[in-house]
Order: C-alpha cells, then sequence, then structure tokens
C-alpha cells in the first residue's frame, strides 16, 4: 500500500510540479507512465496500476481541477491504468525488461488519447475541433508513453540491481535465467 | 529452448506495435476526414457587427505572454483586438462564450478598468477558439470558445 500511495504522489508531482518547458502536448505522460510503470513492476499484483493510477488521478483533480469534469480528469489516469494492468501479466509481470517496458508505456499513454477524444464527444464538443491535430496528438502520446516506459525500465533495473526485498526474487530470476 | 520463450514475447510485442499503428491511423483517418472549422467571434457594439476573427487572424494582430497561476496564456491582446475592430473607445466589454469551468455557455462582463495589456484572448489549439484570460479575471469566470465580444 504503500507503495500504491508513493507513486499515486510521483504521478501529482508529475503532472504538477515537475513540468517541462516543453509545449507538446502528452509530455507529462513521461514522468507519470514511469512511476506507473515502477510502481507495476515493484508491487506485482493483479489490478495495482489501476489503483495507483486512481489514488493519482483523484490526487491530480482535486489540485488541478480541470474543465473536463472531475470523473474524466480520474479517467484520464485511470484507464493507462487498466491497460497497464492487462499488458503487464502478457509479459509474466516483469516490466524490467525494456522492450515489454516500453510497448506498455506507449500502449497506456496511447489509451489516454481516446479518454481525451470520448471526453470531447460527451461534452459535445464539434468533432471539427476533436479532429484538430489529433494525429500529432496521438503520435507524441505513444512516444512519451514509450519514453515513460524505458524509464521505468531503467529504474526497475537499477532497483533490481540495488537488491531491494521486494524485487529479490526477481534478481534470483534475473541471476537464473541462461 | 530460448528461441521458444522468447517467440510468445515478440508476438506480443508486435500485437501491441500493430495496434498502436492501427490507432495512429485511425487518428489521422479521423483527421483528414473531419470538416474545416468555420469558427470565428463577433466583436459587436450593440447590435451592430464590427468586425469577424477567426483563430488565423486574431495570432495574426498580435501575441504576448503572461504568466497566471502559474501557466503560461499567450494571444493578442484584448485592447489590440478591439482597437483593430474599430472599437478601442468604450466602458464595458462583455464577453460572451462557455465558462471553462463548466463548459456551459456563459458571459462576463469587465469593466474599463479591468482590461490592461495582460488581458488576452489566448487560442486554444485543441479547440481553433480563443478564451479570454487576463490579471483581473478568476480562474474559474474565464470564457472560451468566445462568440461575441460586445462594447459598449
Amino acid at each position: 500500500m504503500t507503495v500504491i500511495a508513493l507513486v499515486g504522489v510521483m504521478i501529482l508531482l508529475g503532472k504538477t510540479v515537475l513540468r517541462m518547458p516543453i509545449h507538446v502536448p502528452g509530455h507529462s505522460g513521461v514522468l507519470w507512465i514511469a512511476a506507473l510503470i515502477i510502481g507495476c513492476g515493484v508491487v506485482r499484483r493483479r489490478g495495482s496500476a489501476t489503483l495507483m493510477a486512481l489514488v493519482g488521478g483523484v490526487l491530480v483533480a482535486l489540485v488541478q481541477p480541470s474543465s473536463a469534469g472531475f470523473l474524466f480528469a480520474v479517467a484520464k489516469y485511470v484507464v493507462p491504468g487498466i491497460v497497464l494492468d492487462l499488458v503487464a501479466p502478457l509479459f509474466g509481470g516483469r516490466l524490467d525488461g525494456i522492450a515489454p517496458a516500453i510497448f506498455a508505456g506507449a500502449a497506456a499513454h496511447a489509451s489516454k488519447g481516446v479518454v481525451d477524444l470520448l471526453q470531447g464527444l460527451v461534452t459535445g464538443i464539434p468533432v471539427s475541433m476533436l479532429a484538430v491535430g489529433l494525429t500529432a496528438t496521438t503520435a507524441f502520446n505513444i512516444a512519451f508513453g514509450a519514453l515513460g516506459g524505458l524509464i521505468g525500465a531503467i529504474v526497475l533495473r537499477t532497483l533490481i540491481r540495488a537488491r531491494i526485498p521486494q524485487l529479490a526474487d526477481l534478481e534470483t530470476a534475473s541471476e537464473e535465467a541462461p | 529452448m530460448v528461441d521458444f520463450v522468447r517467440r510468445p514475447r515478440h508476438l506480443i510485442i508486435g500485437a501491441i506495435a500493430l495496434v498502436l499503428i492501427a490507432g495512429l491511423g485511425a487518428a489521422w483517418w479521423f483527421e483528414s476526414r473531419a470538416p474545416a472549422s468555420d469558427y470565428a467571434f463577433k466583436v459587436m457594439r450593440g447590435d451592430r457587427v464590427l468586425a469577424s476573427y477567426d483563430v488565423a487572424q486574431v495570432k495574426a494582430i498580435g501575441s504576448k505572454q503572461i504568466m497566471l497561476q502559474g501557466k503560461v496564456q499567450e494571444g493578442a491582446s484584448l485592447l489590440a483586438v478591439l482597437e483593430h475592430a474599430g472599437a478601442g473607445t468604450f466602458t464595458t466589454v462583455t464577453i460572451v462564450g462557455a465558462n471553462v469551468s463548466t463548459g456551459k455557455a456563459d458571459q462576463i462582463v469587465l469593466a474599463a478598468c479591468d482590461i490592461g495589456p495582460d488581458t488576452v484572448l489566448d487560442p486554444a489549439p485543441k479547440r481553433l477558439t480563443v478564451k479570454i484570460a487576463g490579471p483581473k479575471i478568476p480562474r474559474n469566470s474565464r470564457i472560451r470558445d468566445i462568440t461575441e465580444i460586445v462594447v459598449k
């Protein structure tokens, strides 16, 4: 539970405090996707990414109210968490692998774009407005999600090498692997 | 043995990559088929329309950056737009559009003393509309998707 709360706070910090001065859509995903990947890799329980994303999403929605409304503001984090919970088991829960983490992060962050689109449709935004820059936004979401996955994987590998107790079995497994 | 273990992982990665590429393709298709935006807002004095502007025309008038509540707002100064429209003298300005917080139709009335060089019309890149932002406009009173600016 400590890790879940910690990752939730990291998501909040990544979204509110640690902002990068680049005006490109989706760039904040690098940090909070990395936090989710790390948390998912450490906790390794079904539903953990969703729970971490829920905690982070609620915190962000409370600290930084959005015109999207509370529900959609939280859904933008929960849906990627659900995607991560669906994808991680496909890799045996091992998100310390570079390629699995990159693709898991990309898929998770790309799903946020789907929530944005749904939010726009529900709130009655004209289709012409919704379509503006959609391709670029989707590409950036995928790219920054992948980068977040890469960072998460590198941190996880570092934690495994640092022999933290929660990852002791992963260290053993990686030593035994040919 | 190693190849057999690795193959499913490669298949999974390949499947995810295909889904992402399909999503990107779908976004491109949607964007290329969407109708062009016909957004424009009117500057009016009473019932008389003085000028009409779309986002590109507002950007062409000028741009300045201001920092409000930790976020950068950037756009043409409201005073510059009103001057351009021939509405440089006024006592009040009514901005009609949608409330930034609720998304519902709303308007805000600004006195001349509430409008300074840091009151800007900030184009929203995702929406292709403009919103009003300024130091004397509370965040939850800001108007986006502006349709009319009425001066008196």
